[in-house]
C-alpha cells in the first residue's frame, strides 16, 4: 500500500480544537482510515464533526455556568456604559479642572480621551476575566461565546452611516477583544498559580 | 450523580463494544455499529460518546499499539466496566418490558 500524504490543515485543526484525552486516537483512526483510501473530503467531514461533537460536549457539561458567565460579563460592560454616561455629563468639569491645573486645551482633549479609552479597556479586561472564572470548566468556550455576543450587541447599538463609522466601531471592538482575551488569560494564569499552590 | 439512563448512540456504542470484545476501539465500534443498523456515526461522534461514558465509569479504556499508518499516534482500546454492563442489562430491561404484550409487534401477526 502507498503511502498518502496526511492532511495537515485538517489535522492541525484537529490537534488545536480537540479538548478529550483520546483526541491522538481519534486523529490516529481517522488517519489510518484515510490511509486505507478514505478521500480528503471523508476525513475533512470527519475533522469538523469532530470539531463540533467537541463543542457540543463542551455546552453540555458548562450547562447553566455558560450564561452565567456571559451575563457575569455583561454586567461589568453595562457597569462601565453607566460610568461612561456619568463621565460625559461631567466632562465640562474635568476641561475646567484641567485648565486650572494649568494643561492646555489639545492636551486636555487628549487626557480625557485616554482616561475614557483607558477605562474602557480595565472594564473589557475585568469583564474577560469574570467569565473566565465564572465558567472554569470550559473558559475558551465562554470567552468564545461572549465575544460572539459583545460583536452582535454592540454592532446593533451603532448608529453606523458611514463606511468610517463601520471603521470606528471596528476598532473599538478590536480593543473590547484584546479587553476580554488579557483579561481571560490573567484568570488562567491565576489558575494555574492556585493549582500548582494547592497540588490540584 | 447516578446516570438514569442511556441515549441511543450510547447504547448503541456500549453494544457494538461488547460484540467486538478485545478489538473495540473508535473505526471498529463505527463500523460494527454502521454494519448492523445501517447508521453511519462519525469517529468524533463515538469519541464523543465513548468520553461521556468514561467519565460515568461506565466503560475504561487502554492505551494500544501506535502505528505508522496512524501518523505513530496509538490505538485507544475500550471495554465495558461491571457498572456498564450493569446499566445495559437494566436499559434492555426496561425495553423489553415495553416491547413485551405489543400485538402489533409480535412476529407471528407480521
Amino acid at each position: 500500500m502507498t503511502s498518502r500524504p496526511p492532511l495537515r490543515i485538517a489535522t492541525w485543526l484537529l490537534q488545536r480544537c480537540l479538548r478529550g484525552r483520546h483526541a491522538e486516537s481519534l486523529i490516529g483512526d481517522l488517519l489510518e482510515l484515510h490511509q486505507e483510501g478514505k478521500s480528503k473530503w471523508w476525513y475533512w467531514r470527519q475533522a469538523l464533526a469532530a470539531v463540533s461533537a467537541d463543542i457540543a460536549d463542551a455546552v453540555r457539561d458548562s450547562g447553566r455556568s455558560l450564561i452565567v458567565a456571559v451575563v457575569a460579563g455583561w454586567c461589568a460592560i453595562l457597569l462601565w456604559r453607566e460610568l461612561n454616561a456619568v463621565l460625559i455629563a461631567h466632562i465640562g468639569d474635568m476641561y475646567w479642572f484641567l485648565r486650572h491645573a494649568g494643561v492646555d486645551r489639545g492636551e486636555g482633549y487628549f487626557l480625557v480621551w485616554l482616561l475614557g479609552a483607558l477605562l474602557r479597556f480595565a472594564f473589557f479586561v475585568a469583564s474577560g476575566w469574570l467569565v473566565a472564572r465564572v465558567n472554569a470548566r470550559h473558559p475558551a468556550l465562554a470567552i468564545a461565546v461572549f465575544v460572539a455576543s459583545v460583536f452582535l450587541i454592540t454592532l446593533s447599538w451603532q448608529q453606523v452611516r458611514l463606511p468610517w463609522h463601520y471603521a470606528v466601531w471596528l476598532v473599538h471592538y478590536g480593543m473590547a477583544v484584546t479587553g476580554i482575551v488579557a483579561g481571560a488569560w490573567l484568570a488562567a494564569r491565576r489558575r494555574q498559580r492556585y493549582s500548582m499552590i494547592t497540588g490540584s | 450523580m447516578k446516570r438514569q439512563h442511556l441515549s441511543q448512540t450510547e447504547l448503541m456504542v456500549m453494544l457494538a463494544i461488547l460484540r467486538l470484545g478485545r478489538e473495540a476501539y473508535g473505526v471498529p465500534i463505527a463500523e460494527e455499529i454502521n454494519k448492523r443498523t445501517g447508521r453511519e456515526l462519525a469517529i468524533g461522534v463515538v469519541y464523543s460518546t465513548l468520553g461521556r461514558l468514561e467519565e460515568d465509569a461506565l466503560v475504561r479504556s487502554e492505551t494500544g499499539e501506535a502505528t505508522a499508518a496512524r501518523g505513530g499516534r496509538a490505538k485507544t482500546y475500550f471495554e465495558l466496566t461491571a457498572k456498564g454492563l450493569k446499566q445495559v442489562r437494566e436499559t434492555q430491561r426496561s425495553l423489553q418490558s415495553l416491547w413485551n404484550g405489543i400485538p402489533q409487534l409480535r412476529s407471528d401477526s407480521a
